[in-house]
């Protein structure tokens, strides 16, 4: 009897341990294990459009090689930051200004959207003459346009 | 009153029973394992809904090739007069006679029969499983005058965008002559000469969240509406896609980026839920899933189908 009762104290104790043991060791090989090799590097700056910054638009990056995917991300408050493939790629850059509101549909209570313009010229987007090189590490660019 | 087996259920409970934290020990050890087992059942769970997706595709890839048997030509991937997209001409194909028989296709599509003004009851309100992509949790525009529905399977643009006036070096299947929205331009499949299994056909995208007619992401069956895909894009790229003054809502979703752009250069890239890429249908009617991080050129030799581009992936 006593033997007995130590037997089934210690066995599932044992067994606890073990996949204890075994768990973290699973989790912590699955942490450690698979690092990808690093293809993008952060990429930030300024963009100013006629000395003020940007308030609201989205940047751009094709790769000029097309070895990488194209990137890009939001411009807000004149600022931007996003991960961006190494190499050369070219920049498109647009930033838009409200300036109107229509209505959704014919009715009187129907809300309203903002009717948004793109206010930069074809070169800095459609037609981009923009570029940058973006090296491993930290990329600082600031862009300074003109609207005219 | 004392129940005959109390006393050696009392014994076994006393001497015989696991201590409260051995009992701590084996829920802790449980959790665990549920907790790792849960994303394996979510990730089974997505792949399932992937599998659809490809099986969605799949159909609409046999209703392309269904309808250039009997017409010899693909269907046109918008027109304005009257303003159509190719989906309601597909609906024969997709086993939806009784949507084609009440159609009048010289009419737009914003105008009975096709749409029925404050109501959902027009042809193209009419809810397809075959429009959506089980993965994607956009919606349907279901108030306002213009109801419709959404949907996530778009054709190919290719390697220009939707207003552009110069011609791309090579065509994509669905296109406009010089942009011209007035003039769409007819593809036979004889004229896909990069072959049939290197040329994008469809993919697909997300629809918007509104249920206004205020997105025009998704919005399939308006000449206006995001119905096609372009190569200029990556597979779920971060950069946005541009959508004429601004007719979309910025719901902060980051697999949605988009910008405002003029009316004459719209783009937009093929998106999906699905982890790491998008599905993809290819002119001979077979479904690839391809990655998010496809080599650009890759792509666009894709998006063409008579680019003469060699693809080496």
């Amino acid at each position: 009897m006593n033997s007995n009762v130590s037997g089934s104290r210690c066995l599932p104790w044992t067994v606890c341990q073990v996949m204890l043991s075994g768990l973290l060791g699973v989790s912590f090989l699955q942490g450690a294990g698979c690092s990808k090799s690093a293809t993008t590097a952060e990429v930030s700056g300024m963009v100013t459009v006629d000395g003020e910054p940007a308030k609201a638009g989205a940047i751009g990056f094709f790769p000029v090689d097309g070895k990488s995917p194209t990137a890009g991300g939001k411009i807000e408050a004149g600022k931007y930051s996003t991960q961006v493939p190494f190499g050369e790629s070219k920049v498109e850059i647009r930033v838009s200004k409200v300036v109107g509101q229509k209505k959704l549909y014919d009715t009187p209570n129907s809300p309203v959207q903002p009717i948004m313009k793109e206010v930069l010229p074809e070169k800095y987007n459609d037609q981009t003459e923009l570029r940058i090189d973006v090296q491993p590490g930290t990329n600082n660019k600031d862009f300074d346009l003109k609207t005219k | 009153m004392v129940h005959p087996q109390s006393p050696s259920h009392r014994s076994r409970s006393g001497s015989q029973g696991f201590t409260l934290v051995e009992l701590l020990v084996v829920i802790a050890i449980i959790g665990i394992l549920v907790a790792l087992l849960l994303p394996a059942i979510q990730a089974a769970r997505e792949s399932a809904r992937r599998a659809q997706c490809v099986n969605q595709l799949k159909q609409w890839g046999l209703a392309m090739q269904l309808f250039h048997d009997t017409r010899k030509q693909l269907p046109l991937g918008s027109r304005t007069a009257p303003r159509q997209t190719w989906v309601m001409h597909v609906w024969p194909y997709v086993e939806q006679n009784a949507l084609a028989s009440r159609n009048d296709i010289t009419v737009n599509f914003y105008e009975p029969p096709g749409t029925i003004g404050g109501t959902l009851e027009g042809l193209t309100g009419q809810y397809l499983d075959l429009y959506y992509c089980p993965s994607d949790i956009g919606e349907d525009q279901t108030i306002g005058w213009y109801q419709r529905r959404r949907g996530n399977y778009v054709v190919n643009w290719g390697n220009t965008k939707y207003g552009e006036r110069r011609e791309p070096i090579g065509l994509a299947p669905f296109s406009h002559v010089k942009g011209r929205r007035s003039e769409p331009r007819v593809t036979r499949l004889k004229d896909v000469t990069d072959g049939t299994s290197n040329t994008l056909m469809m993919s697909e995208l997300l629809k918007a969240w509104s249920n206004d007619d205020n997105d025009w992401r998704g919005d399939i069956h308006n000449d206006d509406g995001v119905f096609r895909f372009h190569t200029l894009l990556s597979p779920n790229t971060s950069a946005p896609d541009v959508i004429s003054n601004g007719w979309f809502q910025d719901t902060g979703d980051p697999m949605m980026p988009a910008v405002a752009g003029n009316g004459s250069r719209q783009v937009a890239a093929a998106r999906s839920r699905h982890p790491g890429g998008v599905n993809a249908l290819l002119c001979d009617s077979s479904v690839r899933f391809v990655n998010n991080d496809i080599a650009l050129y890759v792509w666009q030799a894709m998006g063409s189908m008579n680019g003469e581009e060699v693809i080496n992936e």
